[in-house]
């Protein structure tokens, strides 16, 4: 395969409090390609969303990468001033977040923030930011764009306000855009049409995408590698394909039994026993290992090496095993 | 079939909107509820579905009269509720009680989890301090939770812990009609199908009717026994879960159930342009036809009248109740 574009590799991520440091992430290592879509998947508080932060450069104040790399374009973003930063975020990287309301200004027209990152980032008039701006509006799915270039947030639907979003997003042409569950606070015929959004900007852009969700069905509509995280940890990755129809780790498994459809009518849905521990609950070993069927000693001591099964990546003793070629990384 | 356990009959609740700006000299109308009729039987599952701002909400609320029908009739077990005087509401309001998506700003988060369970057996009278506490400890049994939570605060509690807390403050005073509007939505799949579990237990042990208030398709799908569909205040369809699943016959239906994301093959998405119009002014005719694919030229003037396709199945939609017209698209 090709060179990432961007390569995390055992990145750890901390929260501070009085009693401690608490890893919120936990030797996470994964990379994206030129042009793919690569989800990450997982139940709440598992990690997703500080890891966009993490790649951003927007970490909560009391939290720090403790260690490992993000490497982007060659450069080790975890190593760099605010000031360089400044000039990568919005411009090479940019991110689209779940609450549109949140990340939009109630009190600047929509036109005028898209057209802010052009300002920010090239150096073109006036007149080609107003162009440009409108035309990317009419990619995203707005109709009327010249009129509605000097709308406020507050006089757009849910819908309209995310292809807002996604146009400040896109107005750079950024190389990675991150968008951390775009569709979760949408009804799902506006979630088709936003989806329909992202797979072409995938066929139309140049551009790779990080596309965080927790639905898998949503996934699977975008994506073509997915990276499964529990309790900070990525637990397997690989094709979606792969994931979805022969899930490895037992987890993934789990989460993908208990999804209702309708097919499952009339049958008990699988459970995957107790909870997801807590950031303060996180024990030694595999996180999952007191929820898990196939548990072993070892799995209370030692966190698994990641492992290629079949065609997917695996953190599980049960295939650390001496017949399992172990790799390094994987694709 | 059985008499109806619950009927609504031509409902229509009406909010008015302050004037939106000085040039408006109309207060505006919102018609959450246009002329909503039909039925739930005993012991049933039944799903409502459609956009945010369908009018899903309202009515759940007002069958359990939380808010009060602009006109029309609701009877409960052949009694107009609608009608009842205060101290009738406040009796029956022990058997029906409703269940929200959000359990964070549903419970006190000052009280411990004993209080909130305590609160409604006092506001009813309901039981000595002895059975109130046997009451109790069964309730929270029942919900999955043990008696180490009683004197815990909801903060205190996971998303899933909260959910089961809510159901329990519900199921305390032996209902036998639970709303639960969007009650599984904010939880996490493995949490969700937890619940999802728990609901049916207890719908068993209690014979329990539940209307299922959901935007996720996939949920009710699985979880209900039959489905209305719901767009700008109106039921557009309603039919047992296979039929709507499998072949939904209104075109907002069809567009509706072909954008669910699926594990496995994609249907062909029919894809559904636009958003819901303002619903303070809605299209004449038919509703929908500002964004339907096959609407006919009497679709924006006539209003389409419920169609019975079958027993149980009905659709309001011209293309059933009219020979095909030419297309207009
Ligand atoms: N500002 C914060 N302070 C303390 N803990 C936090 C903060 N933000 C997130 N966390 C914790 O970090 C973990 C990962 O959070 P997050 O990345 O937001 O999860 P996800 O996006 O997967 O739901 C969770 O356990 C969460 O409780
Ligand atoms: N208290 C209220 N005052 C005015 N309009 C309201 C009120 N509550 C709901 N509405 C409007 O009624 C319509 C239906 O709302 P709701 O019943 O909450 O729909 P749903 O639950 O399907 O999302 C929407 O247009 C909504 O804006
Ligand atoms: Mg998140
Ligand atoms: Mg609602």
């Amino acid at each position: 395969m090709s060179t990432p574009l961007l390569s995390i590799e055992n990145l750890d991520v901390a929260f501070h409090f009085q009693d401690g440091d608490y890893n919120a992430i936990n030797h996470v290592s994964f990379n994206v390609y030129p042009n793919e879509v690569l989800g990450i998947v997982g139940e709440s508080g598992c990690g997703k969303s500080l890891t966009s932060k993490a790649i951003m450069g927007i970490l909560p104040e009391n939290a720090s990468v403790k260690q490992g790399s993000i490497t982007f374009r060659e450069t080790n973003l975890v190593t760099m001033k605010e000031k360089q930063w400044q000039k990568i975020r919005g411009d090479a990287i940019s991110m689209i977040s779940q609450e549109p309301m949140t990340s939009l200004n109630p009190l600047l027209t929509v036109g005028k923030q898209i057209a802010e990152v052009l300002k920010q980032h090239r150096s073109y008039s006036k007149k080609e930011m107003k162009e440009k701006t409108i035309a990317l509006m009419k990619e995203v799915g707005l109709p009327r764009a010249e009129a509605l270039y000097k709308s406020y947030p507050h006089q757009l639907s849910g819908g309209m306000r995310q292809r807002i979003v996604i146009a400040i997003a896109l107005i750079a042409s950024p190389q990675l855009i991150i968008a951390d569950e775009p569709t979760t606070a949408l009804d799902v015929t506006i979630q088709a049409q936003i989806l329909d959004l992202f797979k072409n900007i995938k066929n139309t852009r140049n551009s790779s995408l990080i596309f965080i969700s927790h639905d898998l069905g949503v996934i699977r509509q975008v994506c073509d590698r997915v990276v499964v995280m529990y309790a900070g940890r990525v637990v397997e990755q690989g094709k979606v394909a792969d994931i979805l129809y022969e899930p490895k780790h037992p987890y993934t498994k789990g989460l993908i039994q208990s999804i209702p459809d309708h097919t499952k009518r009339g049958q008990e849905l699988y459970t995957i026993p107790g909870n997801v521990p807590g950031l303060k609950e996180r024990k030694r070993g595999c996180p999952f290992a007191d929820r898990c069927a196939h548990r072993m000693d070892i799995c209370h001591t030692h966190f698994p090496d990641e492992v290629y099964v079949e065609n997917q990546a695996v953190s599980c003793h049960l295939y650390t095993k001496e017949e399992v070629k172990h790799v390094s990384t994987i694709h | 079939m059985s008499a109806p356990f619950i009927e609504l009959h031509n409902v229509h609740k009406h909010y008015k909107q302050n004037r939106r700006s000085i040039f408006d000299d109309q207060p505006s109308v919102v018609k959450a509820m246009n002329g909503v009729s039909f039925s739930l039987y005993e012991g049933e599952s039944f799903g409502l579905v459609g956009e945010s701002g369908s009018g899903k909400s309202t009515t759940g609320q007002v069958i359990l009269q939380l808010l009060k029908q602009t006109s029309g009739s609701i009877y409960y077990q052949g009694t107009d509720v609608t009608t009842f005087t205060k101290q009738q509401l406040k009796s029956w309001r022990k058997k029906v009680q409703i269940v929200f998506q959000d359990p964070y700003a549903s419970l006190n988060p000052k009280k411990t989890i004993e209080w909130i369970l305590h609160e409604p057996l006092e506001i009813h009278h309901i039981g000595d301090k002895a059975s109130r506490e046997e009451k109790i400890l069964e309730t929270i049994h029942d919900v999955g939770l043990d008696t180490s939570f009683l004197d815990r605060f909801p903060h205190e509690l996971s998303g899933g812990q909260r959910q089961r807390v809510a159901i329990a403050s519900a199921l305390v005073l032996d209902p036998e009609f639970i709303v639960i509007d969007e009650g599984v939505s904010a939880l996490d799949v493995s949490v969700q199908a937890q619940i999802l579990n728990l609901l049916t237990k207890l719908q068993k042990k209690y014979n329990l009717t539940y209307l299922f208030i959901s935007h996720d398709l996939n949920v009710v799908q699985y979880f209900c026994d039959r489905i209305a569909i719901m767009y700008l205040g109106e039921i557009v369809e309603l039919g047992s879960t296979e039929d709507i699943g499998t072949n939904p016959k209104h075109p907002y239906a069809e567009a509706l159930f072909s954008a669910i994301p699926h594990l496995d093959v994609d249907e062909e998405r029919i894809p559904l342009a636009g958003e819901l119009p303002d619903p303070s002014n809605p299209p004449t005719g038919c509703p929908f036809h500002t964004r339907c694919a096959k609407a006919m030229d009497s679709c924006k003037s006539v209003k389409p009248v419920v169609h019975t396709m079958r027993a149980g199945y009905q659709v309001t939609c011209h293309l059933y109740t009219q020979e095909p017209e030419h297309q207009t698209s």
